[in-house]
């Protein structure tokens, strides 16, 4: 209770400290009264005694301050009074201090707002309860690589293994086609097997989970709705459970509502699809799929019993695996798969760090902005400090101590950093409204619909405030007082006071430059990147070309053939009509576009070569205009054409690096290829033609050997149909005609993704185009500050040296002369500076490389282009103030001070 | 005298007022006045020693002041020790006791 009524008593004086200092003066003042009375009554003249007593006292104003210590309100109150003090010399400096909070604003803004994102990706842990539990089991190449399973392996696992418990297992993700009211259309779903909520621990909001019972082919139609779909499309009801609702054609009931922000995906990484519904994995799959061993398609996950380790489980698991397999006849090479157990948290890392790595590389960037920053503020204050040395000066000479100036120095900057904070908050608020915008919805930022500045980057913002403060603030106040430290009247005056604080401003300007042009390099880099990468010609035309997915059920193999061949009916009545309408030049289809990741790859043996392994080919299958449509050039052979129908000879179209590839040096044309594998179609096709190159997957990389079929003679892949128009508009008009011509053939059919060809490239280099978007904006503003602080040191030395100049002007030095004298200084600071960056350039932008386009990390040009730019725009700000430096009137430099 | 080591002598000083206060009320100055007299004038307690620690000693509850009239009729700040002040009395007197034993025993044994 004592140090509280400390506290009481401190608090008090902080309200009444003038009652308190007149307490403290009365006692002291009738101390001396007192003596002076004692020593009269020993026989000395008031007048003596008066003076001895004082005498004897010495100053009061230091024991004043010494009782005020201890009675007034302590540190609380010289913390006020230095807060105090320092917003009115911050009042009394607007420019100083507008400068330094928005310099600052802008480092911790940027930082704040990358931080959001980097911490809604990065640091979200898994959002199930003991999620450090999970692991994933996945079958192992010979490297040891493999995260996926057969649904074989999945079942022999479950079924043996007594070290893991709810072992469940999932595909990626499929689409489905909602039909009946109120619209078709289609989402994203994914097929589980029934345990797969038991493991996660997840209860649903409404209803049920599935039964053992419901996860087997043949079962009881069942569905789990998301709690998004279930706001969405059936408006929150809650007697929802048990209405059944049409899926791919199929009657489900739905058995129950997932609770918000419940979500399975491919890693648990990227954005949810924002619909979503589970289907027991075993009816999706069906008898004959389930028992696949070649095909790993599953992820499978499980828990940990408790007591029970990852090696322990791995071990397990590697006897699991090997006495199934000695059970069954070894069938193909991948039977000899190892298995793999890796806690499901580290497995996320991984995808992680593969998708945005580019993120850290950027929260990196983004401490060089605020080290640049800090250090601006740094060398403000410093030129402050030595503008204050004076009145530091004076105040050690009254006695203040230099623990408290220090103190009160830093308060200023801690104060400086707050107000920095503050509006740098609302910088981040901004930006991050602003990024959440510019992010594409390729990059599939996890959450980025919640992404906010969260308590978290509040915390963080605040540290890095307060760290910032005390960085930039400790070493001017340090500096200050080794300025002032000397005795006040042999303090040198003017001219060569600020010798020390420029030398510290030239290290914090080297330190700038070096931080800036490092971002710079970076930036250049991944701009010269997407630059050779707008270079790359696709292999197609990319304008006035409309497209547009007619989506369909689940995979062609669980189709009735009736209704497959209904479907193709569909496609196949639907092009003549969309060819007819005014304004379409021609149409077509594919199974996927160019540069949209859609494309599939299949094993093909190569008659020619029939002894090698089967070769992985991606497979397009396409109508009969789609090449003439896409505008791809022929180079050998000819296209396909109305004769290549079921019936007559199999036949494909190849491309160029597929013919180099297989038959180099030769002529493919009437070479015979084929599928190869499980769910193959036996068929033997006629290589007819040779196309021109399509980048398939990304601008960026190079062309795969690729097949094209004909979809009269493949046929069923025509469900995944998606529809080119080339047209003599604006694609974007046809879109109504399109829509009324589909629901003319068939109400019930959905209609997806329209969007023109030119989007497609845009949307496919999105990511590239918001890193080099984000590093370019942050190496400008590191590029701004640099060259302000580039500004500010020059600026203030020409400001300290105008004395001097005046005198060398009246001593004849030539104004050339003045003007080098100052751009050397400033220009020898940027070279050391800019050499630092280059050299720390060079062995950090290996960083980029996987991000670099037929660019080196260490590009000459890019280097080069980087130095002369920050040299030109550092010599445009030293030539500024050099410039005044020459403009000094001698007469009145030397009557200065 | 130099500036106060209060630090230093805090402890001491401490000791040095509860003693003074203890057989009466006194004022800063009579303190100053009663341990002059009490060690034969050879310690002599600087005002700006005695009135942070006074201040501090009254924070921490073992005296308590008052705004009186002197004999000679003049306003004085008289402080007097509290019933938690005997008792740090003692408290100090012992440890105090202990120590100058403890020193005599150490130069004994030289």
């Amino acid at each position: 209770m004592e140090w509280l009524n400390g506290v009481v008593a401190r608090l008090r004086a902080l309200f009444r400290r003038a009652a308190v200092i007149d307490d403290i003066d009365e006692e002291l003042r009738s101390h001396i009264e007192l003596e002076t009375e004692a020593l009269v009554e020993r026989g000395m003249t008031p007048e003596a005694a008066r003076r001895v007593a004082h005498g004897n006292f010495g100053h009061i104003a230091p024991i004043r301050e010494l009782a005020y210590e201890v009675r007034g309100g302590g540190m609380l109150e010289s913390l006020w009074q230095d807060i105090r003090y320092g917003g009115r010399t911050l009042r009394k400096h607007p420019g100083f201090a507008a400068a330094a909070v928005l310099t600052l604003a802008l480092g911790i803004g940027a930082n704040a707002a990358i931080f959001s994102i980097v911490d809604a990706v990065l640091f979200q842990r898994l959002p199930f309860p003991d999620a450090d539990r999970l692991v994933l089991i996945g079958e192992a190449d010979a490297r040891g690589q493999g995260d996926a399973a057969a649904p074989a392996s999945f079942l022999d696992w479950k079924r043996e293994s007594r070290l893991l418990e709810h072992m469940a297992a999932k595909l990626d993700w499929t689409g489905y086609e909602l039909t009946g009211d109120p619209e078709p259309e289609q989402v994203i779903g994914v097929p589980v097997s029934a345990d797969m909520f038991r493991l996660l621990r997840v209860q649903p909001l409404l209803g049920r989970i599935f039964s053992v019972d419901e996860d087997r082919p043949g079962g009881a139609a069942v569905v789990l709705v998301s709690h998004y779909l279930w706001q969405r499309r059936f408006n929150s009801d809650r007697g929802i459970v048990g209405r059944s609702i049409s899926i791919n054609g199929t009657l489900r009931s739905i058995v129950g509502v997932m609770p918000a922000g419940f979500y399975l995906n491919r890693d648990q990484v990227t954005l949810p699809d924002s619909d979503q519904l589970w289907i027991p994995l075993a009816q999706e799959l069906g008898a004959q799929r389930m028992a696949w061993r070649d095909v790993r398609n599953l992820r499978v996950w499980a828990r940990l019993k408790p007591g029970t380790s990852r090696e322990e489980a791995q071990a397990e698991m590697e006897v699991i695996q090997d006495r199934t397999r000695t059970q069954r006849q070894v069938s193909s090479s991948n039977d000899r798969r190892g298995v793999r157990v890796v806690a499901l948290g580290e497995w996320r890392i991984e995808n992680i760090r593969r998708q945005y790595g580019l993120l850290t590389t950027l929260a990196g960037a983004v401490t060089f902005v605020l080290l640049i920053a800090c250090a601006n503020v740094a060398n403000l204050q410093l030129a402050r400090a030595v503008a204050r040395s004076q009145e530091i000066a004076i105040r050690l000479a009254l006695g203040a101590r230099r623990v408290r100036i220090v103190r009160q120095l830093l308060t200023e900057s801690l104060l400086l950093s707050a107000m920095a904070a503050g509006v740098g908050l609302l910088v981040a608020y901004w930006a991050t409204a602003a990024l959440r915008t510019l992010i594409p919805d390729t990059i599939a930022i996890p959450r980025l619909d919640q992404l906010a500045i969260d308590r978290r980057v509040l915390v963080a913002t605040l540290l890095i405030a307060a760290l910032a403060g005390l960085t930039f603030g400790l070493a001017p106040a340090v500096e200050s007082l080794g300025i002032a430290g000397g005795d006040l009247k042999e303090r040198p005056r003017g001219s060569t006071s600020g010798v020390r604080g420029r030398r510290f401003g030239g290290l914090l300007v080297v330190s700038q430059i070096a931080l800036a042009s490092v971002l710079l390099a970076g930036a250049g880099l991944l701009v010269r990147s997407f630059l050779q990468l707008q270079r790359v010609d696709p292999g197609i035309s990319v304008s006035n070309l409309l497209t547009l997915r007619i989506p369909a059920p689940d995979r062609p193999a669980d189709v009735d053939p009736a209704e497959l061949r209904k479907r193709d009916l569909f496609v196949n009545q639907l092009l003549p009509r969309l060819q007819a309408l005014p304004g379409v030049k021609s149409a077509a289809y594919a199974d996927a576009l160019p540069l949209t990741r859609g494309s599939r790859s299949h094993d093909f043996e190569i008659g020619a070569a029939r002894h090698r392994a089967p070769s992985k080919v991606i497979t397009h299958v396409v109508s009969v205009g789609y090449f003439q449509t896409m505008a791809i050039p022929l180079k050998q052979g000819r296209f396909f054409d109305d004769g290549d129908a079921r019936g007559n000879v199999p036949v494909a179209v190849i491309n160029e690096t597929m013919a180099g590839q297989f038959w180099p040096g030769k002529d493919p044309i009437g070479e015979r290829i084929r599928e190869t594998g499980q769910d193959a179609r036996d068929l033997w096709l006629t290589v007819v033609g040779v196309a021109g190159d399509v980048r398939d997957s990304q601008l960026g990389s190079p062309p795969q050997p690729e097949v094209y079929a004909a979809s009269l003679q493949w046929g069923t892949e025509s469900l995944r149909a998606t529809i080119v128009l080339r047209t003599d508009v604006e694609p974007s008009r046809l879109v109504a005609p399109v829509r009324e011509e589909i629901s003319a053939l068939d109400s019930k059919q959905p209609m997806a993704s329209v969007q023109t060809m030119e989007d497609v490239l845009a949307r496919s280099l999105a990511p590239q185009r918001f890193n080099m978007l984000l590093i370019v904006l942050l190496a400008a503003i590191a590029l701004a500050l640099a060259t302000a602080g580039v500004y500010a040191v020059v600026a203030y030395s020409v400001a300290q040296r105008t004395h001097e100049m005046g005198i060398r002007i009246a001593m004849g030095a030539r104004r050339s002369d003045v003007l080098w004298l100052i751009l050397r200084h400033g220009l020898a600071q940027t070279l050391t500076g800019l050499a630092l960056g280059l050299a720390g350039a060079l062995s950090l932008t290996g960083v980029l490389r996987n991000h670099l386009f037929e660019v080196g990390p260490t590009d000459p040009a890019t280097f080069g282009t980087v130095a002369f730019l920050l040299l030109s725009v550092a010599l445009i700000a030293c030539l500024l103030p050099a410039y005044r430096a020459t403009k000094v009137d001698p007469i009145t430099a030397l009557r200065h001070e | 005298m130099s500036t106060p080591r209060a630090d230093l002598l805090q402890g001491t000083l401490d000791l040095l007022i509860l003693k003074a206060l203890s057989v009466g009320p006194r004022h800063g100055y009579g303190m100053i006045q009663r341990i002059r007299q009490l060690s034969d004038e050879m310690l002599a307690v600087e005002q700006g020693a005695l009135y942070p620690a006074l201040y501090r000693i009254e924070q921490k509850g073992w005296v308590s002041s008052r705004w009186r009239v002197t004999e000679t009729g003049r306003k004085a700040k008289f402080y007097s020790l509290t019933r938690a002040g005997r008792k740090q009395l003692r408290i100090e007197e012992e440890s105090w006791d202990r120590l100058a034993m403890a020193i005599a025993k150490v130069r004994q044994a030289m």
